[in-house]
């Protein structure tokens, strides 16, 4: 992460510099990007802070929420997003949705995870965190920008969480990679995991760009070596939770395709945790449970973001 | 960096992510602060005479909560 206040600009020949113009006392990051065929600054506020403008800029405003950290059973959902257009860039203190905590499941009220906070620029507008999921059966995933997944169980599947239905690319370009994914859902076996074949719940990916959840499924039958079927995170969530297993030494990874993915198996002896929010997105859910660690193992979800971009 | 639970009317209303260095700027516009960790804030928890709140399994519990 860069942190700088005020903007670098270029010399002779370089896009005009905005430096002096701008200046944040939060964790910003500049650059210069290419979005639907225009060059423009981009200035992405990463944490809470000041921002202090200059003068009369106008430009175009995205933000996200925080997104949720991951159930007991459920991956979290995506902080949703927003977007405004043409309007002045104007100081203000600004806040940055936290990610959802891990949960510890000190109560029965904490499976469902915890919700995103809201971002908010005064002014402009402001996105919501997602929200947590349900602590009771039928388990699902908040709603939020992107759905996380749902739980894999045969009596009592849950559906994923629901997406907002709209693209969450900043400033809706095809040139911005999609933010706020879902985390995926749990995965675990039913018992007796020495078995050559396993039977596995399989949990739900998390939903990408606005989309929802996928629930979960019923059992199914599978050798041991190829039911490494973690649920994955959408782009920008993390990881599902891992599979169970009585002896450590069959319990598998988490789920792979969130941005952070979820952590890998750091011993042999040592269970996986659940893949966290999207490292190099915002807003990203948290993964569901591993199983066998109820007590620390969901997903954190990521903190949500502001993104600012002026026309050069 | 820190989650900070924002608070009005001794009630949280949302959790922003901050830095410790910008903490007084927000408290000196106004903003109630707390760092989320020691007690675990969280959304829709209740202050009553300084001591923080969290309805559970329909029951108000006092933070902390431990693990049973």
């Amino acid at each position: 992460m860069i942190q700088i206040s005020g903007i670098i600009g270029g010399g002779g020949g370089a896009p005009e510099p905005i430096t002096g113009k701008i200046s944040y006392t939060g964790d910003m990051v500049y650059s210069l990007k290419f979005m639907d065929g225009a060059l423009y600054h981009l200035l992405t506020l990463e944490s809470s802070g000041a921002l202090a403008v200059t003068g009369t800029i106008v430009g175009d405003v995205w933000m996200c929420g925080g997104g949720a950290s991951g159930g007991i059973y459920t991956g979290g959902s995506g902080g949703f997003t927003a977007n405004y257009f043409n309007v002045p860039i104007v100081s203000a203190a600004i806040t940055i949705g936290a990610g959802g905590y891990p949960n510890a499941y000190n109560t029965t009220s904490d499976r469902g995870g915890f919700a995103g906070g809201a971002t908010s620029y005064p002014g402009v507008g402001s996105a919501n965190g997602a929200a947590k999921g349900t602590a009771f059966a039928p388990y699902q995933a908040g709603n939020g920008g992107c759905g996380g997944g749902g739980y894999g169980n045969d009596s009592a599947a849950s559906p994923g969480g629901v997406g907002q239905g709209t693209t969450t690319r900043p400033f809706q370009s095809q040139d911005m990679p999609p933010q706020c994914g879902g985390g995926g859902g749990r995965t675990n076996t039913s018992g007796d995991n020495w078995s050559e074949t396993v039977r596995c719940y399989l949990g739900g990916n998390g939903g990408s760009d606005g989309g929802s959840g996928t629930g979960g499924s019923p059992s199914v039958y599978a050798n041991r070596n190829v039911a490494n079927n973690c649920s994955n995170g959408g782009a920008g969530g993390g990881g599902g939770g891992s599979m169970r297993g009585y002896l450590p030494q069959y319990s598998n990874d988490g789920g792979s395709f969130g941005r952070d993915s979820a952590s890998v198996r750091t011993s042999f002896f040592l269970q996986p945790n659940a893949g966290r929010g999207g490292g190099f997105g915002y807003g990203g859910g948290g993964g569901g449970a591993n199983y066998e660690n109820n007590t620390t193992g969901s997903g954190v979800g990521t903190p949500g973001a502001v993104m600012i971009r002026i026309p050069v | 960096m820190i989650n900070a639970a924002v608070i009005q009317n001794d009630t949280v209303t949302n959790i922003i992510y901050i830095n410790e260095s910008n903490m007084a700027l927000f408290q000196a516009q106004g903003f109630e602060l707390l760092d989320t960790g020691p007690l675990g804030l969280a959304l829709g928890d209740r202050r009553e005479e300084g001591v923080w709140y969290r309805e559970t399994d329909g029951i108000q519990t006092a933070l902390p909560i431990l693990k049973a």
